[in-house]
């Protein structure tokens, strides 16, 4: 531990003040303008900087080792407590979704036929049981392609799961476009408490416009219609349904926020909201000002309304999500401490395969359903072998890749990055990582900043 | 012994009594059987604590193992399960096949009643160690005049926790095993409601009772144990401390450490052990959470043992409760092995070596502390 290092602090300063997060105390403290210039200048006989410091602030403490906490443990988490895994049933997909990982402007796989045989998909039911002892309950994803081409093996698979886990609670998850929906399926998936995630860009001029079936008509009636037959038939189902937005920054950001609002089918219902995903792309997508200028309304609006001085249901569901982060950070996160940890890694990583096993037609596993099948650095194991323990140990620690910029870096806490943000699909790149780096650290200083303004005029993260 | 004796859902929580106590000699087989569900048709009974091979195998289908027992043990159990489709109608096929039923669980008054009568009909054995008798604790340990907290003459090693789940009732059983082998005569109140099954007293009920003021909880336990005491007349008293002695976090509270701090108020241990979750700790925590146990509770920390149990810190963060994952006892060896404290040795009860070792170094250290007479407090 070197304490003569500089200060490993962040400054930032908002309409109403000038503010410095303590990496090691991890706490953010409003700070005088004459405080803030010293600090700049390094003057550290500064009064308010000496009292900053008499106080414990101003530490120069830096991560000796940079190693994940749970990465002792990480064949434990193997062997007893897989939450999750996610079959993919199908690489087959009616439709031909213009940004989807298989389409073709991303590094991953291709459209292809192939399904999953009824024996490897019990298998992977079996690999579940063998490796979730430790678990109260437990998952089954079912993925694609569009998995429910594969109604008939889904169903199989959900009796089999039913009687293999007696005892244990067994939660069913589909990700679907929705438009292969048939009774048969609805009402079985209302039958098994099936959480559906159903993908719905917007209305039908922004939703067909990447949302397209093979022979490039658009799929948003067919969509629809399911999702209306789901709510009259079955009302109580269909509020379990989470709608998957993905927010085009081509597209027209007030036109999908002012239908998902306003629509009278879909409004009130549960939207999960993403962008467009940015790793695996072979080219990158131009974020227009347009985009930002209207995301950035949406967001003024969400935050009067937790002011009580706009209509919270006027409010775009495409960013609801941003204040629930601030909340988490505000209560959850932000915690004073004494100071960083000798040994430590910065956020992002989940344990890979812990959380969502993601195994393919051909039984390989991979940590999760959002990395490339196409890539050899991510492949984790295969239902004959078993799950490869120091594969997942390497895909944890990804902040070795990095480790010396890791060490100074003021977002070391709060930092996002998971092991997509390095795979160049050989192996995992320092170089790819570190050109995420500045966005991250965009983010999280975004995210303190809207913390002090929202409290500064009022809002009480209290209520949490 | 002729007896055959069914144990569901076997858990981890019942573990320890296949590793120590007498249960295994009170029959003459014992099977086990749990939910098909938790993963363990097929394995060594190990395999629900990860520690060392038991010998036994745990079956899937009751029904089929029930065939031929004559005693089925109820357990008490850590993962959620559904009380009127796993357990209930389990006790009912039980009834109905004549077997005695041995019942760990705390039963609703009605069910037990129901069993009690359908049991006694039947003229089997039905013995429901879940629940405490109404007694009023207040009007029975609480004196009326000469408030003071009574020495309890006898040596007293206290066994606490960081939190819940980290092999408490592995060392108490331990050492209950050792000092009763080596002809003392033992004092025991446990951590769970059911200590009784192994012979000794269930931490009471009153500790646990939100109408009885703090202050009057450490008055009726400080008599709790001193009535013991004259009653048994032991010659040490091994107290386990339910829960854990700190706030994990600001989420993670666990009763704060109450529990433990009146017990600390009540009773002056000889010994203390206190049992981590299993992690990769370095020196200073052994030192903080010694000068923290010292300044809140008056004493301090002899011996740590590293548990096999690694609390699952995200999810249980995520879902505001405390959640656990078993690690194999090989791991906590390795984590033992690398801290080398010069005065306060530590273990891995999950090892199968060192529930003797620990049991040794208490009676090393209460009989150092034989040497030196106390007239005053005695």
């Amino acid at each position: 531990m070197n304490e003569s290092r500089e200060p490993l602090v962040h400054m930032f300063e908002t309409h109403g003040g000038r503010y410095l997060y303590d990496v090691n105390r991890n706490s953010v403290i409003e700070i005088s303008e004459e405080t803030s210039n010293a600090l700049k200048n390094k003057e550290m006989e500064n009064k308010g900087v000496k009292m900053l410091a008499e106080n414990g602030f101003l530490s120069g403490k830096r991560v000796t080792t940079i190693v994940h906490p749970e990465n002792e443990a990480v064949e434990s988490y193997m062997n007893n407590k897989i939450n999750m895994i996610i079959i993919q049933v199908t690489q087959a997909c009616n439709l031909r979704c213009r940004y989807c990982p298989y389409s073709g402007q991303y590094d991953n796989r291709s459209h292809t036929n192939k399904r999953m045989s009824l024996e490897m998909a019990k298998r992977g039911i079996d690999f579940l049981w063998e490796h979730s002892k430790d678990c109260e309950e437990v998952n089954l994803g079912f993925y694609g392609g569009e998995p429910t081409l594969e109604f008939n093996l889904i169903k199989t698979c959900m009796e089999y799961a039913k009687i293999k886990f007696e005892g244990k609670n067994v939660k069913f998850s589909i990700t679907t476009n929705g438009t292969a929906l048939t009774n048969e399926m609805i009402e079985y998936f209302y039958d098994n408490n099936v959480i559906l995630m159903i993908s719905l860009d917007g209305p039908k001029e922004i939703h067909d416009k990447n949302r397209v079936f093979a022979d490039n008509s658009g799929s948003f009636e067919a969509v629809m219609a399911n999702v209306r037959k789901i709510k009259s038939s079955y009302p109580d189902f269909f509020h379990k349904i989470l709608f998957n937005v993905v927010a085009d920054p081509e597209n027209d950001y007030s036109c999908t926020s002012n239908f998902l609002s306003g629509n009278e089918v879909i409004k009130d219902s549960v939207i999960n909201s993403s962008e467009v995903n940015m790793f695996y792309r072979k080219e990158d997508i131009e974020i227009s000002e347009d985009f930002c200028i209207k995301k950035g309304y949406e967001l003024f609006k969400l935050f009067l309304s937790k002011l009580g001085r706009f209509d919270q249901k006027k409010v775009s569901p495409l960013v609801s999500v941003n204040y629930s982060f601030l909340e988490k950070m505000y209560n959850e996160q932000l915690r004073t401490v004494e100071a960083l940890p000798d040994r430590y890694h910065h956020g992002g990583p989940c344990i890979p395969g812990a959380q969502r096993l993601f195994m393919s037609v051909d039984g390989t596993f991979y940590p999760c359903e959002r990395v490339s099948e196409e890539s050899e650095a991510v492949k984790i194991g295969h239902i004959d072998t078993g799950i490869d323990i120091e594969k997942v140990k390497i895909l944890l620690n990804i902040g070795k890749l990095t480790e010396n910029a890791c060490k100074n870096c003021w977002a070391i806490r709060y930092c996002s990055l998971c092991l997509v943000s390095c795979d160049n699909l050989k192996e995992l790149s320092a170089a790819q990582k570190s050109k995420y780096c500045k966005n991250v650290k965009a983010d999280v200083g975004n995210r303190l900043k809207d913390i002090c303004v929202l409290k500064d005029i009022g809002i009480n993260f209290h209520n949490y | 012994m002729e007896r055959v004796g069914l144990v569901y859902p076997y858990n981890r929580k019942f573990t320890p009594f296949l590793r120590y106590g007498s249960l295994r000699k009170d029959f003459r087989e014992l099977r086990l059987a749990a939910p098909s569900g938790w993963g363990m048709a097929g394995k060594d009974a190990s395999r629900a604590d990860d520690g060392y091979y038991i010998g036994l195998s745990v079956a899937s289908d009751f029904q089929s193992e029930l065939k031929g027992c004559d005693t089925v043990i109820f357990c008490d159990y850590s993962l959620p399960l559904d009380f009127e489709k796993h357990i209930y109608t389990k006790i009912e096929q039980s009834m109905h096949e004549k077997k005695n039923i041995i019942c760990m669980l705390k039963l609703e008054k009605e069910t037990e009643r129901k069993i009690r009568t359908i049991c006694a009909y039947e003229g089997i054995e039905f013995i429901c160690y879940g629940d405490e008798p109404d007694t009023n604790y207040l009007e029975e340990y609480k004196p009326e005049a000469d408030l003071k907290i009574k020495t309890i003459n006898t040596p007293v090693i206290f066994v606490l926790g960081v939190g819940e789940s980290t092999n408490k009732f592995d060392l108490q059983l331990a050492l209950r095993d050792y000092y009763l082998e080596s002809g003392y005569r033992v004092s025991q109140v446990g951590t769970r409601k059911y200590c009784e099954y192994a012979g000794f007293h269930s931490f009471p009920g009153f500790m646990l009772d939100n109408s009885i003021s703090e202050a009057d909880k450490v008055f009726c336990f400080n008599n709790f144990i001193k009535r013991i005491e004259e009653s048994e007349n032991p010659d040490i008293f091994i107290i386990g401390v339910p829960g854990g002695i700190i706030p994990i976090n600001d989420i993670l509270f666990q009763d704060f450490g109450m529990l433990a701090y009146q017990v600390s108020c009540a009773v002056r241990p000889d010994v203390c052990i206190l049992s981590l979750y299993y992690n990769q700790y370095d020196h200073n925590l052994f030192r903080d959470v010694n000068n923290s146990v010292k300044h809140k509770f008056g004493y301090e920390i002899d011996c740590f043992n590293i548990s096999n149990i690694k609390l699952d810190m995200a999810y249980s963060i995520q879902k505001r409760k405390m959640s656990f994952l078993n690690v194999d006892y090989r791991c906590c060896d390795e984590a033992a092995n690398t801290i080398n404290l010069p005065d306060r040795p530590v273990f891995n009860i999950s090892n199968g070596h060192d529930a003797e070792k620990i049991s040794e170094f208490t009676q090393g250290l209460l009989e150092k502390y034989a040497e030196i007479a106390l007239v005053n407090e005695a």
